[in-house]
């Protein structure tokens, strides 16, 4: 099986309360690996901790057979390059428009010609469905927009691997569908691996290849997301009846 | 224990010293990585900083410094005038405003216009976690952030300073014609006596250094906002006020350098 992302004993916390128990488990690549949990489980702390927000306490996260030194910022950079993030509430820059918020990557860290930043971002904006509104500011696009455009910026620069963080959750279930289609193209029409975070369990059965169930801050399950769904294990069950 | 308590403070309070000299250093090294290979920073961000923060501040800085050329003249030449000193009030005035007045007032305003400012769009970007996404995108926020502010600041204070003299010094001009009945050139060249290009220089050169206080100290206060809704707001105020303490005291360490 090929592995792009190992997590292996990780434990991670905030001040002393620790989060995530000595948690293992890798991401498949060129699949969607799907995180779930009740709210506080500490979902958002593993992609904060993968992307190098929050250091943990004990453990180590393998990427492509090397294991990634948060400390030093030319391997960080390097990192940096091959990861797009979607966060949980979009962040897209508040300052700039749409079109300039997802040419910021092209524009910050490679030197593109600006006729050929204009052609890839206005294609990704078209991916999304916000084409018409590239001169809006994040202020003026809904919750839903929001979220869309901070995808096209995640996927912008063609990521090998894409975190997404309750990229469906305060969507209508259209908006949040045409998400589920948006994240499945990518892993087949791209070749790019997933990590979303997610309680819908309408988008779990649509995009999940596998699942890593937590539950305070240790993994309840982990594995093929078919394995999953016939588990007899209550609290999975709880989980998808739910 | 009371005295645990004490001793967890002046922890906490050596700990933030550190992260502020570890920000200032940082601050000034990446503003001469800026200067040397002209990245990291978005473009057009250094012009509309300096724009934002010179011609956004000018009003006030001329009302204030023309206000407080006024007021200290009234009040001086009544002194004066029982010695029959009169045209020493150029003398006052000049050297009081060009060496102290001006850059402890325009550090005031800045630290009140642009340090809060500045503070509340930092925090409000950490807190809804912009400053993490940058960060993703492999831009260093204290980098980014900071450096158009830092350049932006380094060329509106000597804009800012050579105005705020130019219209405090016209406030003394107008009270010593008007109470005084001194003639405009008389003013002027008894100035000249007591004030040189020197004084004009350090002038600049104090406010400039108070300019990059308030920067750096809104930059700290932004950068460590505690999440939550009152946070920016908590940053903000701490910000203005960390600023003009920082101004004053090194204020008093100039004065005390240059006796
Ligand atoms: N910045 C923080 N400081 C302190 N505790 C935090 C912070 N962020 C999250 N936590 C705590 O960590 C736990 C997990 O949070 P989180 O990863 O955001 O959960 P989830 O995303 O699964 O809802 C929660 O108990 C939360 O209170
Ligand atoms: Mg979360």
């Amino acid at each position: 099986m090929n592995k792009l992302l190992k997590l292996k004993n990780l434990s991670v916390g905030y001040n002393r309360e620790i989060v995530l128990k000595n948690l293992n488990f890798f991401i498949e690549k060129k699949k969607i690996t799907v995180i779930l949990g009740k709210s506080g489980s500490g979902k958002s702390t593993i992609l904060k901790t993968i992307i190098g927000l929050i250091p943990s306490i004990t453990g180590e996260i393998v990427f492509f057979d090397k294991i990634i030194d948060y400390y030093s910022e030319k391997e960080l950079s390097k990192f940096y390059n091959k990861i797009g993030v979607l966060f949980q509430n979009g962040a897209l820059l508040n300052s700039m428009n749409l079109f300039d918020n997802i040419a910021l990557p092209m524009r910050m860290r490679f030197e593109y010609e600006e006729q050929e930043i204009k052609e890839r971002v206005s294609t990704k904006l078209d991916q999304v469905g916000l084409l018409k509104f590239a001169e809006k500011y994040p202020a003026e696009l809904s919750g839903g927009m929001k979220k869309r455009g901070a995808l096209a910026r995640a996927m912008i620069l063609e990521p090998e691997l894409i975190l997404c963080d309750e990229p469906s959750a305060g969507l209508d279930p259209v908006t949040a569908s045409e998400l589920d289609d948006l994240m499945k193209k990518m892993r087949d029409e791209l070749g790019a691996t997933l990590i979303v975070v997610t309680h819908e369990l309408r988008s779990i059965n649509t995009i999940a290849d596998n699942a890593l169930v937590l539950n305070e801050g240790k993994a309840e399950f982990f594995g093929k997301y078919d394995d999953m769904k016939n588990s007899n294990n209550e609290f999975i069950n709880k989980f998808l009846r739910s | 224990m009371i005295s645990e308590k004490i001793a967890d403070n002046i922890f906490e309070k050596v700990r933030e010293i550190r992260q502020y000299m570890i920000l200032l250093t940082d601050e000034i090294f990446y503003l001469f990585q800026y200067i040397f290979n002209r990245k990291g920073i978005y473009p057009g961000e250094i012009v509309k900083q300096f724009f934002f923060m010179a011609y956004g501040s000018f009003p006030i800085v001329t009302l204030i410094s023309f206000l407080v050329g006024i007021t200290i003249s009234i009040t001086t030449i009544q002194q004066l005038q029982l010695f029959g000193a009169d045209i020493y009030l150029a003398d006052i005035v000049g050297y009081g405003l060009i060496r102290e007045l001006v850059p402890l007032m325009t550090g005031i305003i800045l630290a009140g216009k642009i340090g809060a400012s500045v503070t509340a769009e930092i925090a409000s970007m950490k807190v809804l976690e912009e400053v993490d996404a940058l960060k993703v995108m492999g831009v260093i926020p204290e980098k980014y952030l900071m450096v158009p502010r830092i350049i932006g600041i380094i060329f509106a204070i000597p804009f800012l300073v050579a105005i705020a003299d130019f219209i405090g010094i016209l406030g003394g001009i107008i009270v010593g014609k008007i109470i005084a009945g001194i003639p405009v050139i008389v003013f002027y060249n008894e100035m000249l006596t007591v004030v040189g290009i020197e004084d004009f220089l350090i002038g600049m050169l104090k406010t400039l250094v108070f300019g990059l206080i308030i920067v750096i100290s809104s930059g700290y206060k932004g950068f460590t906002v505690s999440m939550g809704a009152q946070g920016v707001g908590k940053a903000t105020t701490e910000s203005v006020v960390l600023s003009i303490s920082l101004i004053i005291i090194i204020d008093c360490i100039f004065a005390l350098l240059l006796y």
